[in-house]
Protein backbone atom coordinates (compact mmCIF):
# COMPACT_ATOMS: atom_id res chain seq x y z
CA UNK A 1 0.00 0.00 0.00
CA UNK A 2 1.07 3.08 -0.62
CA UNK A 3 2.04 5.52 1.74
CA UNK A 4 1.11 9.21 1.99
CA UNK A 5 4.91 10.31 1.27
CA UNK A 6 4.99 8.33 -2.18
CA UNK A 7 1.07 9.39 -3.04
CA UNK A 8 2.46 12.79 -2.56
CA UNK A 9 5.29 12.69 -5.11
CA UNK A 10 2.57 11.62 -7.85
CA UNK A 11 1.70 14.86 -10.27
CA UNK A 12 -1.54 13.99 -10.30
CA UNK A 13 -2.58 14.69 -6.66
CA UNK A 14 -5.04 12.89 -4.32
CA UNK A 15 -8.04 14.87 -4.61
CA UNK A 16 -10.89 14.13 -1.57
CA UNK A 17 -14.10 14.94 -2.71
CA UNK A 18 -16.19 17.65 -1.03
CA UNK A 19 -19.90 17.75 -1.36
CA UNK A 20 -19.95 21.40 0.25
CA UNK A 21 -18.27 22.92 -2.43
CA UNK A 22 -20.66 21.85 -5.33
CA UNK A 23 -22.62 24.64 -4.05
CA UNK A 24 -19.63 26.73 -6.09
CA UNK A 25 -19.90 24.61 -9.39
CA UNK A 26 -22.25 27.14 -11.31
CA UNK A 27 -20.92 29.97 -9.18
CA UNK A 28 -18.56 32.54 -11.07
CA UNK A 29 -16.19 32.93 -7.64
CA UNK A 30 -13.64 35.62 -9.57
CA UNK A 31 -15.81 37.51 -12.03
CA UNK A 32 -13.14 40.56 -12.89
CA UNK A 33 -10.45 37.84 -13.31
CA UNK A 34 -12.77 35.76 -16.05
CA UNK A 35 -13.65 39.63 -17.38
CA UNK A 36 -9.98 40.03 -17.86
CA UNK A 37 -9.59 36.92 -19.55
CA UNK A 38 -12.56 37.18 -22.02
CA UNK A 39 -11.28 40.85 -23.11
CA UNK A 40 -7.52 39.38 -23.67
CA UNK A 41 -9.20 36.61 -25.39
CA UNK A 42 -11.52 38.43 -27.60
CA UNK A 43 -8.65 41.33 -28.48
CA UNK A 44 -5.55 38.87 -29.45
CA UNK A 45 -7.17 35.61 -30.03
CA UNK A 46 -6.40 31.90 -28.43
CA UNK A 47 -2.95 30.90 -29.25
CA UNK A 48 -2.13 28.30 -31.68
CA UNK A 49 -1.76 25.44 -29.87
CA UNK A 50 -1.84 22.67 -32.76
CA UNK A 51 0.38 24.50 -34.62
CA UNK A 52 3.14 25.25 -31.85
CA UNK A 53 2.64 22.26 -29.64
CA UNK A 54 5.79 20.28 -29.52
CA UNK B 1 11.28 15.85 -8.14
CA UNK B 2 9.26 16.42 -5.30
CA UNK B 3 7.56 19.15 -4.38
CA UNK B 4 5.76 20.09 -0.74
CA UNK B 5 1.94 20.87 -1.01
CA UNK B 6 -1.16 21.06 0.51
CA UNK B 7 -4.07 18.34 0.78
CA UNK B 8 -6.61 19.08 -2.08
CA UNK B 9 -11.02 18.77 -1.52
CA UNK B 10 -13.01 19.33 -4.56
CA UNK B 11 -16.20 19.46 -5.85
CA UNK B 12 -18.00 16.42 -7.93
CA UNK B 13 -16.86 18.00 -11.17
CA UNK B 14 -13.62 18.69 -10.07
CA UNK B 15 -13.36 22.55 -11.38
CA UNK B 16 -13.37 23.91 -7.61
CA UNK B 17 -11.23 23.18 -5.42
CA UNK B 18 -9.76 23.87 -1.70
CA UNK B 19 -6.85 23.64 0.86
CA UNK B 20 -5.66 25.30 3.79
CA UNK B 21 -2.74 27.48 3.71
CA UNK B 22 -0.59 26.89 7.31
CA UNK B 23 1.75 29.34 8.55
CA UNK B 24 2.95 31.97 10.22
CA UNK B 25 -0.87 33.98 10.01
CA UNK B 26 -2.25 30.97 10.95
CA UNK B 27 -4.53 28.58 8.83
CA UNK B 28 -5.96 30.49 5.97
CA UNK B 29 -8.55 28.66 3.47
CA UNK B 30 -7.45 28.94 0.01
CA UNK B 31 -10.39 28.32 -2.90
CA UNK B 32 -9.10 27.65 -6.80
CA UNK B 33 -11.58 27.76 -9.59
CA UNK B 34 -11.51 26.37 -13.44
CA UNK B 35 -14.02 28.64 -15.57
CA UNK B 36 -15.48 28.02 -18.37
CA UNK B 37 -15.19 30.93 -21.02
CA UNK B 38 -15.48 29.99 -24.31
CA UNK B 39 -15.84 26.98 -26.04
CA UNK B 40 -16.14 23.43 -24.63
CA UNK B 41 -12.38 23.77 -23.58
CA UNK B 42 -10.89 26.75 -22.76
CA UNK B 43 -10.95 27.34 -18.69
CA UNK B 44 -9.88 30.64 -16.43
CA UNK B 45 -8.11 29.57 -13.36
CA UNK B 46 -8.41 31.44 -10.67
CA UNK B 47 -7.39 31.51 -6.81
CA UNK B 48 -7.92 33.67 -3.49
CA UNK B 49 -8.55 33.53 0.30
CA UNK B 50 -11.82 32.54 1.92
CA UNK B 51 -12.28 35.17 4.99
CA UNK B 52 -13.29 33.11 7.85
CA UNK B 53 -15.70 35.35 9.03
CA UNK B 54 -17.59 36.92 5.87
CA UNK B 55 -16.77 33.98 3.36
CA UNK B 56 -15.59 36.33 0.93
CA UNK B 57 -13.14 35.28 -1.32
CA UNK B 58 -10.64 37.92 -2.52
CA UNK B 59 -7.85 36.95 -4.87
CA UNK B 60 -6.17 40.66 -4.40
CA UNK B 61 -5.25 40.01 -0.94
CA UNK B 62 -1.76 39.51 0.29
CA UNK B 63 -1.74 36.60 2.60
CA UNK B 64 2.31 36.73 3.62
CA UNK B 65 1.94 33.43 4.89
CA UNK B 66 5.33 31.83 4.22
CA UNK B 67 4.47 29.31 2.39
CA UNK B 68 4.30 30.69 -1.37
CA UNK B 69 5.63 28.31 -3.15
CA UNK B 70 3.89 25.79 -1.46
CA UNK B 71 0.83 27.13 -2.82
CA UNK B 72 1.72 27.37 -5.86
CA UNK B 73 2.50 24.31 -5.92
CA UNK B 74 -1.09 23.40 -4.79
CA UNK B 75 -2.65 25.35 -7.23
CA UNK B 76 -0.30 23.54 -10.20
CA UNK B 77 -1.19 19.75 -8.81
CA UNK B 78 -5.21 21.23 -8.97
CA UNK B 79 -4.30 21.84 -12.85
CA UNK B 80 -3.20 18.28 -13.07
CA UNK B 81 -6.10 16.85 -11.44
CA UNK B 82 -8.29 19.46 -13.19
CA UNK B 83 -6.68 18.04 -16.52
CA UNK B 84 -6.70 14.74 -15.95
CA UNK B 85 -10.89 15.00 -16.06
CA UNK B 86 -10.52 17.90 -18.90
CA UNK B 87 -7.62 16.06 -20.98
CA UNK B 88 -7.97 18.84 -23.95
CA UNK B 89 -8.73 21.84 -21.61
CA UNK B 90 -6.43 25.30 -22.61
CA UNK B 91 -6.15 26.84 -19.16
CA UNK B 92 -5.57 30.49 -19.23
CA UNK B 93 -4.37 31.90 -15.96
CA UNK B 94 -3.06 35.46 -14.93
CA UNK B 95 -2.25 37.40 -11.82
CA UNK B 96 -4.64 39.52 -9.91
CA UNK B 97 -2.20 42.34 -10.30
CA UNK B 98 1.20 43.18 -12.34
CA UNK B 99 2.83 42.26 -9.02
CA UNK B 100 1.27 38.58 -8.88
CA UNK B 101 1.94 38.03 -12.50
CA UNK B 102 5.39 38.60 -12.43
CA UNK B 103 5.16 35.86 -9.03
CA UNK B 104 3.70 32.90 -11.26
CA UNK B 105 6.08 33.97 -14.22
CA UNK B 106 9.16 33.23 -11.58
CA UNK B 107 7.10 30.08 -10.39
CA UNK B 108 6.94 28.69 -14.20
CA UNK B 109 10.83 29.65 -14.85
CA UNK B 110 11.48 27.94 -11.43
CA UNK B 111 10.15 24.64 -12.67
CA UNK B 112 9.79 25.64 -16.18
CA UNK B 113 11.63 22.23 -17.21
CA UNK B 114 8.81 20.20 -15.00
CA UNK B 115 5.99 22.35 -16.45
CA UNK B 116 7.54 22.19 -19.94
CA UNK B 117 7.60 18.08 -19.83
CA UNK B 118 3.86 17.44 -19.03
CA UNK B 119 2.26 21.07 -20.65
CA UNK B 120 2.61 23.18 -23.67
CA UNK B 121 2.96 26.74 -22.33
CA UNK B 122 2.04 29.93 -24.41
CA UNK B 123 2.34 33.29 -23.00
CA UNK B 124 1.01 36.70 -23.95
CA UNK B 125 2.40 39.71 -24.97
CA UNK B 126 0.41 43.26 -25.66
CA UNK B 127 -0.82 41.89 -28.85
CA UNK B 128 -0.14 38.03 -29.54
CA UNK B 129 0.84 34.45 -27.91
CA UNK B 130 4.30 33.18 -28.36
CA UNK B 131 5.65 29.89 -27.26
CA UNK B 132 6.44 31.24 -23.51
CA UNK B 133 10.22 31.70 -23.39
CA UNK B 134 12.17 31.58 -19.95
CA UNK B 135 12.70 35.37 -18.68
CA UNK B 136 10.73 36.99 -21.08
CA UNK B 137 8.12 39.22 -19.76
CA UNK B 138 4.34 37.89 -20.19
CA UNK B 139 1.21 39.32 -19.16
CA UNK B 140 -1.00 35.62 -18.83
CA UNK B 141 -0.52 32.37 -19.69
CA UNK B 142 -2.06 29.50 -21.45
CA UNK B 143 -1.42 26.07 -20.66
CA UNK B 144 -2.38 22.74 -21.80
CA UNK B 145 -1.57 19.30 -20.92
CA UNK B 146 0.41 17.33 -23.67
CA UNK B 147 -0.59 13.78 -24.29
CA UNK B 148 1.55 11.70 -22.68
Amino acid sequence: MKNILELNEKKIPVVRIDKSLNKYSNVVLFPEKVAKAKEAIERIGLPDLKKNAS
Amino acid sequence: MKLDRYELKADEQLTTFDFLSEGPKGKIEKVIQFTLIYQDNLYNLAFGDRDYLSGVIDDRIVTDNGDSEKVLATVVASIYAFCDRVPDAMIYATGSTAARTRLYRMGINKYFDIIEADFTIFGQTKSEWEQYEKGKDYEAFVVQRKNI
